[in-house]
């Protein structure tokens, strides 16, 4: 082969792999479509698009949340059980509407505020106390799930404002049957104001050094300590907020909401191609990650498989997803080194002027 | 002549942009032990994992007694025989002494291990080189020099024909050291073939039979011990090179940049240092002598019980290499892989980590900036990439060492302390980081440079200081430092003089 | 390198024991003196008795973890290989018939880990809690969502041997008075009992402590790490196997969710008696002594009348403590065998 046509190719196949999550989510696509042409249904239609991308939000958010934590090299497991505790804990303020009520800003801040108190734990048995991440938010998971049955047993907090949620629930803008919903338009903020952290800030590119490397990391005068306390406060706020958008869609908070949203979220990341070492992966891939999965929920749904059937499907789907993953990022960065090297030499000198 | 033990016939090994090897032949005798002396990166390593198995060679074939070994694998290569001791240790500390030593070749006694029969004969082989370790010991609770030992007789356990020592000194102390050479010389007695790899060339006389020098992926000369010298094993290893690599510029000499006053902790002990501005100060001594750690604990990596790190005259905050590396204190690790760079990050990424504030104060990174700061390193450096967003993962060391140092410069330090500069990096780029650290010096930088090369050391150094048993033995000026006065200071006792003690002996 | 340099077994001392055994010591202290009726031959029966099932799936977990690995996916092989093995039992099968099956597809499905782990390279935690997923949804599928109940017959005879009580001591006439040793409690003793002295008395100790501490090390001393890996797993899916017998013979039928979160709380068992993550690390005998200290804290709760979920804040607590002492304790270790 001329090396002409095998740089094109190498090219071809990086974008491949580096649009793998896509790719992925088309191939999902088209099964769902074409299965349920067999029934002689359609599926790909712009209102259950609509649906799958609203349902994806709450998944995005939780995904960002772990993706952050992942790519320290880390690992939150306390995600679902702060969601439930924060908003238990606060969330009568939330209920009603009366006029003398305080903005239900207020108990919002309360409950972010919360969780990012609860990271601020987590970050601290991790740097200081040298705990497994694992072990760390393992245990704090176990007491904020049992702080929230305490709070509320078995009742369940409900009948909430209603401008409250209408950051679950409201419609922005009805483009013919796609409906642009409030939390489209959080998720797409939260991931244009986290994906402008990790490459455009100086707190960002400390988050990818130390997740690649935490001794060089420390070596090169990165407070790494300190990056991993932010990053777990940041994601355990979030995950407060998380919970706050899933209470406000539902119209209720409960103690046992959302077990399953660190596996969910780490499904999610994974996906969207975080490495699980740490260090690698672009943000953007946890929302193709989150579209996957909730295209898979929503299909097997519209194919009426039943619910136990389902947590067997994600079940495989994760391992394969990730050792595929794994693949792919090795593959991505060797094709990336070849496609370098035969670039033409210091093609990015800098103008006279410049340097 | 019956055919010698072992024979490496015109073997050549490449790695990419490395030519490990390059036609080398050697052979080994049984009941000999045969030195094998290089600087890093010469090739020694290679040649030895070659026999192990962990490589395969291009060129070239290894005949064993003889006849020619097909195939190699670690597996292959320790049913024939062969064994290895690296540096590092490849024992499980949660398990007993026994144990480690029939790791994989168990003694069984139908399904159950015979634990007594493993007990008896690993004492039998304790006792046969004379070591005084349970065999129910739990590894853990033994000693460096100890497990060390352990190696060896697991070595032994296996009825190894040739044994291959990587090293094996650079931990251990000259009592413990005297210990290995006379297990050593038993197993000469008993007809075990040795390699032996060493920086420490005294011990080649104590120790060799022949010495094989290596030079740049090539074999230099076999000798027998008694045919040559000191001087000219140096000469061999060093090449007639000794001119032409070291670059040294007379430059200015300013004001202290960086000291240590009266620093311990740990292994050292009362390390007082100074460098200034426009000074290579060259820090020398023999592996275990706490060198590494006195620069770790002053780069804040490691603690420190007492003393203090002057930084321009000022203490530096301990404890934290945050605070050394915002004073202008630059550390360049032995192990750039592991401690220097982020591997699945770009060139770009790791040139700039250490400069984020200065290069953005607002916590917003400047694109423009960053890649122009970056673009002028790699020109200044000459970094060999075609790219500044080259993964550092798949760059040479030579290369690898260069971008730690370009991070270092783009954060404008003043004191670079460099722990080995030069460990596995090939010739080509050795030659150009001397003269970069001349450069810095020139430009008013000050450079602590810890090294095991001895030609580095005195080739590069305006000032030498040498440590032994974690004390500064002695200072040398660069009029008075030579191959003997380094060793001679190497060798003391500073501690004996220090308390008038004994030496303790861990 | 003399014989002074050479530190000498120290015996059959305390420091034989696991660290975790301090942590046990303690709260059971704590619940004799506080908690009334803690201390009653009947309350001690009944805390033995709910501790089997974890310290079974603890001494499976135990032995993933000192091999670096994990395995969530305990919880999930419980219900489903409990689930297969009561609708055995409903169809009419043998007991030990069942008993077989239940283990054949634990061990199966431990088979199924070791082989995500070692051939497709996925990291332990991710692997076997996507297994976890299929275990628990084959659990639903089966059973329906449903409890199994089997009719009792010649078949099930035995269940109602494995089922009783091998000694009885009355020392009053109440039920907390009466000290009772339930055939099930004597079954983990034996099963324990086997394993640690497998563990002791072959390879299998040290090939695992090998692994955990470096599996290329391992490799090299010419262990065949892929096939032992694989053997641990599958032994960890018939510890859940069993475990689930456990279960199904206290409660004479099964649930699709009697596993769920067991794994968890094996994990603060093994992790508690010492096991660190990293692997190379820990002991059988301090998983025992980890399950057990879970289980004093969960009943002196109850009998307290403390609702569950503090027992989940509880079980956060211990974990975060138990790790602090264990730590502490290794540090006095290590800074008396650098003294000596």
């Amino acid at each position: 082969m001329s090396g002409k046509t095998s740089v094109f190719s190498k090219r071809l196949l990086k974008i491949v792999t580096d649009f793998s999550s896509l790719l992925i989510l088309a191939a999902v696509f088209l099964f769902f479509e074409a299965a349920n042409a067999l029934n002689g249904d359609h599926y790909l239609t712009l209102s259950n698009i609509s649906v799958i991308l609203n349902q994806s939000c709450f998944l995005t958010i939780i995904g960002v949340a772990q993706a952050l934590v992942i790519l320290t090299g880390g690992l939150n497991l306390s995600i679902g059980s702060v969601m439930a505790f924060t908003t238990v804990m606060w969330g009568r303020m939330l209920v009603g509407n009366s006029p003398d009520s305080v903005h239900y800003l207020v108990p919002m801040a309360i409950i972010v505020g919360a969780g990012m108190a609860i990271g601020l734990v987590n970050g601290l048995l991790i740097t200081k106390l040298k705990m497994p991440p694992f072990i760390a938010t393992f245990a704090t998971m176990f007491a904020c799930r049992g702080m929230a049955w305490l709070a509320l047993g078995k009742k369940v907090i409900y009948n909430l404002n209603s401008d409250f949620r209408y950051l679950g629930t409201g419609v922005v803008e009805r483009l013919g049957a796609f409906s642009i919903t409030v939390p489209m338009i959080i998720v797409f903020l939260l991931l244009l104001g986290t994906s402008f952290l990790l490459t455009r800030t100086n707190f960002g590119r400390r988050i990818y050094f130390t997740g690649s490397n935490p001794v060089a990391a420390r070596f090169s005068g990165i407070p790494t300590d300190r990056v991993i306390i932010w990053v777990y406060v940041l994601s355990t706020g979030l995950a407060a907020f998380a919970g706050l958008l899933y209470g406000a869609r539902l119209n209720s908070f409960e103690p046992g909401m959302a077990t399953q949203a660190p596996f969910e979220a780490i499904t999610v990341a994974l996906i969207g191609g975080i490495a699980i070492t740490g260090g690698f992966g672009n943000i953007w891939g946890v929302l193709c990650g989150s579209v996957i999965v909730s295209t898979i929920y929503n299909g097997m749904n519209s194919l009426s498989v039943a619910s136990e059937l389902q947590t067997l499907v994600m079940g495989g789907l994760i391992i394969f997803a990730v050792a595929f993953n794994q693949f792919l990022i090795k593959q991505n960065m060797e094709l990336r080194n070849e496609l370098d090297d035969s670039a033409p030499d210091r093609t990015r000198r800098p103008a006279p002027g410049e340097a | 002549m019956t055919a010698p033990l072992l024979e490496f016939r015109h073997i050549s090994k490449s790695f990419p942009g490395v030519k490990a090897l390059e036609d080398v032949s050697v052979d080994l005798r049984a009941g000999e032990v045969h030195v094998i002396v290089g600087e890093n990166g010469a090739g020694k390593s290679t040649l030895m994992k070659l026999l192990s198995g962990a490589y395969a060679a291009d060129e070239g074939e290894l005949l064993l007694e003889g006849t020619p070994l097909r195939k190699n694998s670690p597996k292959i290569s320790e049913q024939i025989g062969i064994a290895m001791i690296y540096q590092e240790l490849t024992l499980v500390p949660e398990l007993s002494v026994a144990d480690n030593i029939f790791l994989g070749h168990e003694i069984h006694k139908g399904p159950l291990l015979n634990r007594r029969e493993m007990e008896r004969r690993t004492e039998a082989l304790l006792a046969s080189i004379g070591i005084a370790v349970s065999p129910r010991t739990l590894l853990r609770n033994l000693s460096i020099a100890n497990q060390q030992m352990i190696e060896i007789t697991k070595a032994l356990s296996k009825n190894a024909k040739i044994i291959v020592f990587d090293e094996p000194t650079s931990s251990l102390t000259s009592a413990e050291i005297a210990e290995l050479f006379r297990i050593i010389a038993a197993l000469r007695e008993k007809g075990v073939g040795m390699f032996y790899i060493s920086h420490r060339l005294e011990e080649i006389f104590e120790i060799g039979d022949r010495v094989t020098i290596m030079r740049d992926g090539k074999r230099i000369s076999t000798t027998a011990i008694a045919q040559t010298s000191m001087d000219r094993i140096v000469e061999g290893i060093a090449g007639r090179r000794i001119e032409n690599v070291y670059t040294r510029t007379p430059s200015e000499r300013g004001e202290t940049l960086f000291a240590l006053r009266n620093l311990s902790g740990g292994v050292f002990k009362n390390v007082s240092l100074q460098v200034r501005s426009g000074e290579i100060v060259g820090v020398a001594g023999l592996v275990g002598s706490g060198r590494s750690e006195v620069a770790r604990a002053a780069f804040g990596i490691d603690a420190y019980k007492s003393g203090d790190v002057l930084v321009r005259g000022k203490p530096l905050p301990r404890g934290n290499p945050q605070t050394a590396s915002r004073a202008g204190i630059a550390f360049l690790p032995e192990d750039r892989k592991r401690e220097g760079l982020a591997l699945s990050l770009p060139i770009r990424e790791n040139t700039v980590i250490s400069a984020l504030s200065r290069l953005n104060p607002r916590g917003i990174i400047r694109r423009r900036k960053e890649r122009a700061a970056v673009q002028k390193y790699v020109d200044d450096l000459e970094i060999s990439t075609p790219t500044v967003e080259k993964l550092t993962n798949f760059l040479s060391g030579g290369t690898q060492q260069k971008v730690v140092l370009a991070k270092w410069l783009l954060s404008q330090a003043h004191t670079f302390i460099f722990d080995e500069p030069t460990r596995g990096i090939d010739i080509g780029s050795k030659s150009n980081i001397y003269s970069l650290m001349d450069e810095l010096v020139r430009q008013g930088a000050g450079i602590l440079m810890i090294s095991s090369e001895l030609p580095e050391v005195l080739g590069m150094s305006d000032r030498i200081y040498v440590m032994a048993q974690g004390r500064i033995a002695g200072e040398l000026s660069r009029e008075e430092a030579n191959h003997y006065a380094v060793i001679q200071l190497a060798f003391s006792r500073p501690e004996a003089a220090a308390e008038g003690g004994t030496p303790d002996e861990r | 390198m003399s014989a002074s340099a050479g530190r000498k077994n120290r015996g059959f001392g305390l420091s034989l024991l696991p660290n975790s055994i301090f942590a046990f010591l303690l709260v059971f202290l704590l619940a004799s003196l506080w908690v009334p009726r803690f201390f009653s031959p009947g309350n001690l029966s009944t805390l033995l008795l709910q501790a089997s099932i974890l310290i079974i799936l603890s001494i499976g977990m135990s032995l993933v973890i000192i091999a670096g690995g994990i395995d969530l996916s305990m919880g999930g092989v419980l219900s489903m290989c409990g689930v297969i093995m009561a609708l055995c039992l409903s169809q009419g099968m043998h007991v030990l018939a069942a008993i077989l099956v239940g283990l054949a597809c634990g061990g199966l499905f431990g088979l199924l880990n070791g082989f995500f782990v070692t051939r497709m390279k996925v990291p332990a935690f991710i692997a076997t809690f996507g297994s976890m997923g299929i275990a628990q949804s084959i659990a639903n599928t089966l059973s329906n969502k449903r409890t199994i109940y089997w009719e009792e017959g010649s078949h099930s005879s035995i269940l109602d041997f494995l089922g009783g009580n091998i000694i009885r001591i009355e020392f009053g006439p109440e039920a907390s008075m009466i000290f009772y040793v339930p055939f099930l409690v004597v079954l983990t003793v034996i099963v324990v009992g086997c394993i640690i002295f497998l563990f002791k008395r072959t390879v299998l100790g040290s090939y695992t402590f090998a692994i955990g501490e470096n599996e290329e090390t391992a490799r090299l001393c010419g262990i065949a790490t892929q096939k032992w890996t694989l053997l641990l797993y599958m032994i960890s899916g018939m510890m859940a196997s069993l475990a689930a017998l456990l279960v199904l013979i206290r409660t004479n039928s099964m649930q699709p969710t009697s596993g769920d979160g067991l794994e968890f709380q094996a994990v603060v068992a093994a992790v508690l008696g010492g096991n660190a993550l990293e692997g190379g690390k820990g002991s059988l005998y301090g998983a025992v002594f980890g399950a057990l200290t879970l289980y004093v804290v969960r009943n002196s709760l109850t009998l307290k009348g403390i609702d569950t979920s503090t027992t989940m804040i509880v079980i956060g607590a211990v974990l975060v403590g138990g790790m602090i002492l264990n730590e502490l304790a290794a540090r006095h270790e290590r800074a008396r065998s650098r003294k000596s």
